[in-house]
This record gives structure tokens, C-alpha cells and sequence, in this order.
């Protein structure tokens, strides 16, 4: 029974893994790849995860896999945050079908407030 | 049961870190390429988490924590990095 | 501070790996202790029951949001046309703290399908960029009723 809990949330997890990566390849610009990426380190990691501390079932197994799951979840939102920002500012383009960019046109109004002065972006 | 999944799954990760060190090939700037790389740490993560549930190899756990770690630390230096010189 | 010792309690048979009576009771006097302690020093939220409630309401929706984001990016790199519409949001924000940001940031995050780029430096506006808008309004106000209230009811 165990078995094929475990069965199934790894091919879940390991699915959700190959769609990422998949997502990373085909996506059209580094934001959209990122949003893809995430969702190996939810879901893909956390089904994984699950899938572990249910086969190993003892206490050792299962708090090394919980510590595992709390240190991906505290780290991935930081390195997401920190690629995208640098990214913006960088300034990697942004798709040609991105509909809007509040960002860039908050920037060029506060730019016009301070009268030609070019703030750094 | 497991005996039987457990080198499908691992293929399939195995696979995922092949499709995304495409990406990291391909670029084209060096975010795409740092989320490639950032992808291709927690997958290797998985693939550890999984081979240390199917041999019952404990340790191994520790090494998945190690790469977590660092692939962390590196992402967010690289970031740091792009931020500084700019896309390149 | 009955309910929280309890789970204290319950936390560290686990821990011990051995739910006997006696570690039990060892992990409910060692908890009330603590608890006892923490409370004196004021270092213990006073409501401390209502906060358990808000942040497993938190917990429970974010389950859900990433289970919904997640099937929803996945559709999104399996179908061959694009159908995405990404943009980049502002979202003004109500909540003020450095706690609170960064715990609404992380949640943002951690969802696929959404990434923050970039905080105001006046510390009022988000952007996000999104894998879908319909409209910027509608991104807002997703963002706003759905994560940012619950932060906001959990710090406050």
C-alpha cells in the first residue's frame, strides 16, 4: 500500500520536475522561464520529498527529508527574487508579447518629476 | 513496486537535467543561464532525495542538504554578479 | 497556551521518535516551561491561539494556490501555441512592516507563475511579473484579497 502511495507521488514529482525543465526550454524570455522553474522546486521537490520520508518511515529519514523541505522552501523565493531583479536591471528583455510593464513606465514618470535629470534605472 | 518505478523516475530527472543544460548552453543572456543552472541544483537535489529513499543510504540525504546549500548561495552570487556588470 | 504545549508536546515524542506516556508527559512540562518562560519576557504574541488559527488558514490557502499555479503553468509549457499573456504589475501595498513584505514577497515567489522584480523605494509598491493578466486590476486585486489580507490578519 505504502508502495504505491510512494509510486505515485514520485512520478507525480518527477513529472512536475520534466515540466520544468521542459518550461525552461521553450518558454520565450528569462521571467516566464523562471516561473517555470519553480515549480520543480514546489511541487517537483515536495512530492519527492514525500515520497522518501514515506519509504524510509523512521525518524532519521523523516527529519532529514522535512529539513530538506523547509531549506528549499526558505531558499527558493529568495534566489527566484534575486535572478529576476537582476535580470530587470540588467535589462534582459522582456518578451515582445509582454502586454504591460508598470515597472518601467513608474520609472519614467518618477524620472520626469525630478525635470531631466536621468536617474540610474 | 518501487523496484520497478524507481528507475523510470529516475530517467525522468535524468532527462529534465539534460533539457535544462540545454538551456544552459543555449543561453541566450546569463540570467537564462543561471535559472538553467539553478533548476539543474534542484533537480539534482531530487535525484539524490531518490536514490537515498530506494538503497535506504541515509547519508546520502546530507549530500542533497550540501547541494542545496550551495546552489543557493551560488544563484544568488551570480545574481549579485549579473546585477553589477549588467547583461553580458 | 494549553493547545501549544500540547503540540509541544506531541513535537517532541516525534523527536524522540517514541510516543511512550512517559516522553510525553517529559514533552509537555518541558514545553509549558518554555512557554511559561517565553511569556514572561514578552517575547510571545498575547493572542498566541488566534495566531496558530490565522497562520494555519494561510498555510491551508497556500497549499491551494500553489496546487492551482502549479497545473495552471504546467498547461501553459505543454500547449504548443502560446497562450500566455505575461506583464509586469504594479501592486500598491497596504501592509508596512519588513515582516510582513517579505513574507507576502516569499509567498509570491514561491507560487509558480508569479516573481516579484522589484520593490518601490518607498516601500508601497510591488511589482510582480505575471504569467497571465487579464487585466491589471484583476491582477491586483487577486494579489491583494488572496495573500496580502491573510499576512496582513496574521501580523496584526
Amino acid at each position: 500500500m505504502i508502495d504505491v502511495l510512494v509510486a505515485v507521488v514520485w512520478l507525480v514529482g518527477a513529472g512536475f520536475a520534466l515540466l520544468a525543465a521542459i518550461g525552461v526550454l521553450q518558454l520565450p524570455d528569462v521571467f516566464t522561464r523562471m516561473q517555470a522553474s519553480t515549480k520543480a522546486s514546489t511541487l517537483g521537490i515536495g512530492c519527492l520529498l514525500v515520497g522518501a520520508a514515506l519509504q524510509l518511515a523512521d525518524v532519521a529519514g523523516v527529519v532529514r527529508a522535512a529539513s530538506i523541505g523547509a531549506f528549499v522552501l526558505l531558499t527558493s523565493p529568495v534566489a527566484s527574487h534575486v535572478i529576476a531583479r537582476a535580470a530587470y536591471i540588467a535589462e534582459v528583455p522582456l518578451w515582445k508579447g509582454t502586454k504591460l510593464d508598470e515597472r518601467r513606465r513608474d520609472a519614467r514618470r518618477d524620472r520626469g518629476e525630478f525635470d531631466g535629470v536621468e536617474s540610474t534605472p | 513496486m518501487s523496484e520497478f518505478v524507481t528507475p523510470i523516475v529516475l530517467v525522468m530527472l535524468a532527462v529534465a537535467i539534460l533539457i535544462a543544460l540545454v538551456r544552459l548552453l543555449a543561453g541566450p543572456s546569463l540570467p537564462d543561464r543561471v535559472v538553467a543552472m539553478d533548476l539543474i541544483g534542484v533537480l539534482t537535489v531530487g535525484l539524490i532525495v531518490v536514490i537515498a529513499a530506494a538503497t535506504e543510504y541515509r547519508a546520502l540525504l546530507d549530500a542533497a542538504i550540501v547541494i542545496a546549500l550551495v546552489g543557493f548561495v551560488a544563484t544568488v552570487a551570480y545574481a549579485r554578479f549579473v546585477e553589477r556588470e549588467g547583461e553580458s | 497556551m494549553l493547545l501549544a504545549s500540547i503540540l509541544l508536546a506531541l513535537a517532541w515524542a516525534a523527536l524522540q521518535g517514541d510516543f511512550s506516556l512517559e516522553s510525553l508527559v517529559v514533552g509537555y512540562v518541558l514545553g509549558y516551561l518554555v512557554l511559561f518562560v517565553l511569556g514572561r519576557g514578552g517575547v510571545l504574541p498575547a493572542r498566541l491561539t488566534q495566531k496558530l488559527w490565522h497562520a494555519t488558514a494561510l498555510g491551508a490557502f497556500f497549499v491551494w494556490e500553489i496546487l492551482l499555479a502549479n497545473i495552471r503553468v504546467a498547461r501553459d509549457v505543454l500547449t504548443p501555441s502560446r497562450t500566455i499573456s505575461p506583464a509586469v504589475v504594479a501592486v500598491p501595498l497596504d501592509i508596512t512592516t519588513d515582516g510582513e513584505i517579505l513574507l507576502l514577497s516569499a509567498l509570491i515567489n514561491i507560487t509558480p507563475g508569479s516573481v516579484t522584480i522589484d520593490l518601490s523605494d518607498d516601500r508601497r509598491t510591488l511589482y510582480v511579473h505575471v504569467m497571465h493578466m487579464e487585466t491589471p486590476e484583476q491582477t491586483r486585486h487577486e494579489i491583494k484579497h488572496g495573500f496580502e489580507r491573510r499576512v496582513h490578519r496574521l501580523f496584526a
